[in-house]
């Protein structure tokens, strides 16, 4: 089987610091946290003035179609549930990469590979092969979510091996 | 200028695109990413580059890209609803106002959150300008896009530098 790692020689694994990791796992979880906020309107009492500034910061990122948000008995997330599944993998990757110091490079086909069964459910479920289902948006969103963060968190690695090459 | 000219170029095309209904749902997801990525397509035909390029100058083209097309974005916006008194807001205010009438909360809270909307929402559907919106507005586009811009960056760079792999 051909080996898929690669320019593991050009970029070798370097640790990102503990407290950039922490960073990005607090800025991942603020982001999901806030869109969940609707969904736990007592706990977030005090800040229910931002929920309409919450509403428009969503708007460019989400289509915010009113029967795909998840929703409980308070109220429906700012994003669909596809988009929670994305910020969801995000949040999830930022996490394991806090307990898993540098990561290998691999290919970035990988990418491409992970947003098919996004493709795949939204062209199913637009042409009624199957009717939209929010747990299969979320997790389609989530698989996509946790890859292109991997590839995100590569790149900054990428970004701290050249500037410390830079310095020597 | 000429170090911003690719950021600048492809950040007018996601500003265009951002305000194009349909299209712009895609605008942070798709479009500033994509413009990212063209951005350092275009540096690397600007400048005859044929080897990798380094993520620092990624992450720079995708910030910028990001900033640009925050303000071009903003700017057709704020035009488009001055001539048309319609925007997103507008349309969203009825659900938003049921959204919140049914939280749990202290119903003088609730009035007070929607009273600020309401006035907001007045003052586009009647002069077609608020400066609250418009604000938030510039504020949201210009820190959302170039996060994504930034992503996109250091995204779309593996793609473009996955051809010198070998080298």
């Amino acid at each position: 089987m051909k080996i898929l790692k690669y320019s593991l020689d050009l970029y070798p694994k370097i640790e990102l610091n503990i407290y950039l990791r922490f960073t990005l796992v607090i800025i991942s979880f603020l982001w999901l946290m806030f869109n969940l906020m609707p969904l736990f309107p007592q706990a977030f009492s005090d800040f229910i003035f931002l929920f309409p500034y919450l509403h428009i910061m969503y708007s460019p990122v989400c289509h915010q179609e009113l029967q795909k948000l998840i929703c409980n008995e308070f109220g429906c997330t700012f994003l669909c549930a596809r988009c929670t599944g994305i910020y969801a993998g995000v949040f999830i990757f930022s996490v394991v990469l806090l307990l898993k110091t540098s990561m290998p490079a691999y290919a970035i086909k990988y990418l491409f590979i992970a947003g098919i069964p996004i493709i795949v459910d939204v062209i199913a479920s637009s042409i009624s092969i199957y009717t939209y289902s929010k747990l299969a948006a979320f997790i389609t969103g989530t698989i996509f979510g946790s890859t292109a963060f991997y590839y995100f968190y590569i790149g900054i690695q990428n970004w701290f091996f050249e500037k410390k090459r830079q310095v020597v | 200028m000429k170090k911003f000219l690719p950021s600048f170029v492809s950040g007018f095309g996601a500003g265009v695109l951002s305000v194009v209904p349909v299209i712009k749902t895609f605008a942070c997801c798709l479009i500033i990413p994509a413009a990212a990525t063209l951005s350092i397509l275009l540096y690397q035909r600007a400048e005859n580059v044929d080897e990798k390029i380094e993520t620092g100058k990624a992450i720079f083209l995708g910030v910028f890209t990001g900033l640009f097309a925050a303000l071009f974005a903003t700017t057709f916006e704020i035009f488009i609803t001055l001539f048309t008194k319609q925007n997103d807001l507008i349309a969203a205010f009825g659900n938003m106002q049921s959204m919140i009438n049914s939280f749990p909360l202290d119903d003088h809270l609730k009035q007070e959150v929607i009273d600020l909307i309401n006035m907001v929402v007045t003052e586009l559907k009647t002069t077609g300008f608020s400066v609250i919106y418009s604000f938030t507005l510039l504020f949201n586009n210009l820190v959302i896009n170039s996060i994504f811009g930034l992503a996109g960056g250091v995204i779309g760079l593996q793609i473009i530098n996955a051809k010198y792999k070998n080298r």
